[in-house]
């Protein structure tokens, strides 16, 4: 490791690292804390610009009214079911294809490889999918949010090619003591690739939480997740339209609107730190050999 | 360690199992819990069935009034109609996804689709054997032929029909062109400088300056959301409605009421004329240059930073409530008088409602169906129900007169309001008749006063009709107006009111012109004529 010295330079170079460090760190986090803070604000102070890092008229008002709004602990539990059994789904799946695709010498490798990449440029388009949704019989239910998104293609070549690291006489070594390919994949590459399962066990585990397109198309009201909910409080009113006397000006309070970006981004924010010490390193090994 | 982990990997795999038998299971969710009735509707003719008929509907869902499977005026109407209901409540903003979908495919479409508009794509889809012609069945919809004729709404109904001179929605009703929306000032400041209420823009002028002129740093006029906003609500009154999001949301073109004609407004003199009349205002600061997200604007007016804006009579009540501004007092003016006189934005008595997807027809109960969904949404019972609630729950008669339970009456959030959100009443996705005596009933008398003046002296005109395009012509029209046409026409507008391209200068006008014609202005003014409805 080059030694580090401490003359004028150095300490120029990291003093504006640092205030660049702080001064984005301060664009992430500004925005989050008055989101926070106006979700427990009361309405008066919200409306008239005072809040900005603390709440004022301190009030859980806004996370009762949207534990009462109708579905809402419903739709809670729905995004908490497909993130946890479509990332557990997402990660075998994308695990059983990447292993053998990681092996070059598989027959039929590269054909496979170019119907793997193909899917990351051409979709069949929305109407088209939907009917091949429909005629599996998976509309209404909880398959047809899972199974259609079960690989993600940029997934899938991030694990092969960390695959594709691990050294072959590894696997060669292992064949010789008998082991079959499944033993290598589970006692061998699995756990040398925890950073990279890590990468896109977050990757799947966003997409899950924040997907409602899915379920807009694919299923009825009662599974949808609640990222529908915040999308048509926040979305929702500012499409203003002429309607009916009476409804048009229609606006949800400012505090509850933040209630509910903070109920659903928190859990998902929390995810990070956890992983973010594999994140790195998985992302950055599988995009060598991209 | 290793035994640990099986366990582990044991409880999450049968964590999943469970979950996946629990979430994809045939169980009726809550939020479709079918609404069943049991009574029989005594106006309706045929023989009604002994069992409900069931019937699944597609319903844009309101973040402001979430949709609740309790609703009383939902559980009345369909007792009415003798009908199992179940709703299929999707949110309002991404609503027509879902809907263009089933109409596309037929596959699991729901019999009845609520508040749908046909035009452009839809209409060739309808006329395509997508929807159910529904005009073709006037003897099921008796009590919608009833109302429309009672509300003096059949010439308006009948402008509905395609070029097939089919109709292929049920519209809702309304019995006056609403006055919900206009110019909304400080009355307090008004009376305090001795201004009367202004009737003209130079009016309104002279009250912005004098505000101005005391508050230097303010910006007396502010926009709601968006200039779109101010725009369709001022535009009429100058006869030049221009713009993407202004009725009749044609962007260079729009429908003149006499000679049943498009005509070019885009490059008229008199829109050129409001263009100058906004370039003062915000020439001389009396303009918020930004368009304010609602927080945004709520702050602004209830500051005092704006005194002015163009909104919804609704929104009144809150920024009253929050603002510290002692006497603060907004009113909702009637409309200004501009060159084509004292008009608000564009309204519309009939013109969206429910259709029946073409696969409804197949059900051998249609006629039930149908007849169902006309007693539900169209009877006098229905409308009432729709509009008050139910008697006994949300209002009493006393001495002949509707009196609001207490309840209802000191709801903080207003009656309106209240009846939508606990009681499914005055829901725009599902109310299809709205008649003056109850609509009134539900605001305050400063409101009943504006909405009284409005109708007498036919504030808004009602929206223009669809052209009776064929395929072809609605796509050339698409395409003639989604290539650089509305970008120029939007994009122009604001640059000339915010000065960057000066609105004066008759050279900078003529280049403006001359772009919006190589963009295909007069094919576009052309293809509405050949194609025009005219009723």
């Amino acid at each position: 490791m080059a030694k580090y010295y401490r003359n004028k330079e150095n300490i120029i170079f990291d003093t504006v690292v640092v205030l660049l460090v702080v001064l984005v760190l301060v664009v992430c986090l500004v925005p989050f804390m008055y989101v926070l803070s106006a979700s427990f604000s009361g309405p008066k102070p919200l409306t008239n610009g005072e809040v900005f890092l603390f709440p004022k008229d301190f009030t859980l008002n806004a996370y009762i009214k949207i534990i009462e709004y109708p579905n809402f602990l419903r739709y809670y539990g729905n995004t908490i079911f497909y993130t946890v059994t479509g990332t557990a789904l997402c990660l075998v799946m994308t695990i059983l294809m990447a292993f053998p695709l990681a092996h070059s010498k598989l027959k039929g490798h590269t054909f496979f490889m170019k119907l793997v990449v193909i899917t990351m440029f051409f979709s069949g388009g929305l109407i088209p999918k939907f009917l091949l949704v429909n005629s599996l019989k998976l509309t209404d239910t909880v398959w047809a949010i899972l199974l259609p998104s079960a690989i993600n293609t940029f997934n899938l070549i991030v694990l092969i090619n960390f695959f594709k690291t691990i050294p072959r006489e590894l696997e060669e070594a292992a064949i010789i003591d008998g082991m079959g390919y499944f033993g290598i994949m589970r006692n061998i590459f699995l756990p040398l690739s925890i950073p990279a399962l890590a990468t896109i066990t977050l990757y799947y585990a966003v997409y899950f939480w924040n997907d409602w397109f899915n379920a807009l198309i694919y299923v009825k009201s009662a599974k949808y997740p609640v990222m529908m909910i915040l999308r048509n409080l926040v979305v929702g009113t500012m499409q203003l339209d002429v309607s009916n006397a009476g409804g048009e000006g229609d606006t949800v309070s400012i505090a509850m609107k933040c209630a509910v970006i903070v109920t659903s981004s928190v859990p998902i924010i929390v995810l990070y730190p956890f992983l973010s010490k594999y994140f790195v390193k998985g992302l950055t090994i599988g995009g060598v050999k991209g | 360690m290793k035994m640990m982990k099986k366990t582990l990997a044991l409880l999450l795999a049968l964590v999943m199992v469970f979950g996946l038998i629990a979430c994809g299971g045939d169980d009726t969710p809550e939020t479709t819990k079918p609404v069943q009735g049991g009574e029989v509707n005594s106006t309706d003719p045929v023989d009604t069935p002994a069992e409900p008929v069931k019937i699944t509907i597609y319903y844009p869902d309101s973040s402001t009034a979430p949709f609740r499977t309790d609703w009383l005026a939902l559980a009345e109407v369909a007792k009415l109609a003798n009908a199992e209901v179940t709703i299929e409540a999707i949110p309002e903003g991404e609503y027509s996804t879902p809907v263009n979908l089933a109409l596309d495919t037929q596959e699991n479409c729901p019999d009845v689709i609520m508040f749908q508009e046909i035009y452009g794509s839809k209409a060739s889809l309808c006329m395509n054997g997508g929807v159910v012609s529904i005009s073709d069945y006037p003897e099921w919809t008796p009590n919608f032929n009833a109302m429309a004729e009672k509300m003096g709404l059949t010439d308006q109904v009948n402008a509905l029909k395609l070029a097939d001179g089919k109709r292929y929605i049920m519209p809702s009703l309304h019995e006056s062109l609403e006055y919900s929306g206009g110019l909304i000032l400080r009355a307090d400041f008004l009376e305090a400088k001795g201004f009367d209420a202004p009737k003209t823009f130079d009016d309104l002028y002279e009250i912005l300056k004098a505000y101005k002129e005391e508050n230097p740093d303010s910006y007396p006029m502010v926009h709601y959301l968006a200039p779109y906003i101010t725009h369709r609500m001022i535009m009429p009154a100058w006869g030049c409605p221009v713009g993407y999001w202004v009725p009749p949301y044609l962007g260079s073109i729009a429908w003149d009421y006499k000679t049943k004609t498009y005509y070019d407004t885009a490059t008229s003199d008199v829109y050129r004329e409001y263009l100058q009349f906004m370039n003062k205002l915000a020439d001389e600061g009396l303009l918020d240059p930004e368009a304010s997200a609602d927080d945004v604007w709520s702050q602004k007016m209830t500051s005092g930073a704006a005194i002015c804006t163009y909104a919804y009579y609704d929104q009144i009540a809150g920024l009253e409530a929050a603002s510290e501004i002692e006497g603060f007092d907004l009113n909702l003016f009637l409309p200004l008088a501009g060159p084509a006189g004292a008009l608000g934005e564009n309204r519309g008595q009939a013109y969206r409602g429910l259709l029946f997807p073409a696969a409804t027809a197949e059900r051998e109960d249609f006629e039930q169906v149908v007849r169902a969904i006309d007693t539900m949404f169209y009877s006098e019972e229905a409308a009432k129900i729709w509009s008050i609630g139910v008697e006994g729950v949300t209002y009493n008669v006393v001495d002949g007169k509707i009196e609001f339970v207490d309840a209802v009456k000191n709801a903080p959030e207003g009656i309106n309001k209240y009846l939508q959100i606990n009681y499914g009443c005055g829901t725009s996705g599902f109310q299809s008749v709205w008649p003056d005596e109850y609509t009134l009933l539900k605001f305050d008398e400063e409101y009943a006063e504006i909405y009284a003046a409005a109708s007498a002296m036919g504030a808004n005109q009602p929206y223009a009709p669809e052209p009776w395009f064929d395929d072809f012509a609605a796509e050339e029209a698409g395409m003639l107006a989604n290539g650089a046409m509305f970008d120029l026409v939007e994009t122009y507008r604001e640059q000339f009111i915010y000065g960057d391209v000066d609105v004066n200068d008759d050279a900078a006008w003529a280049a403006y012109v001359a772009q919006l014609q190589e963009s295909g202005l007069q094919e576009y003014l052309d293809l509405y004529n050949e194609y025009r409805n005219q009723g």
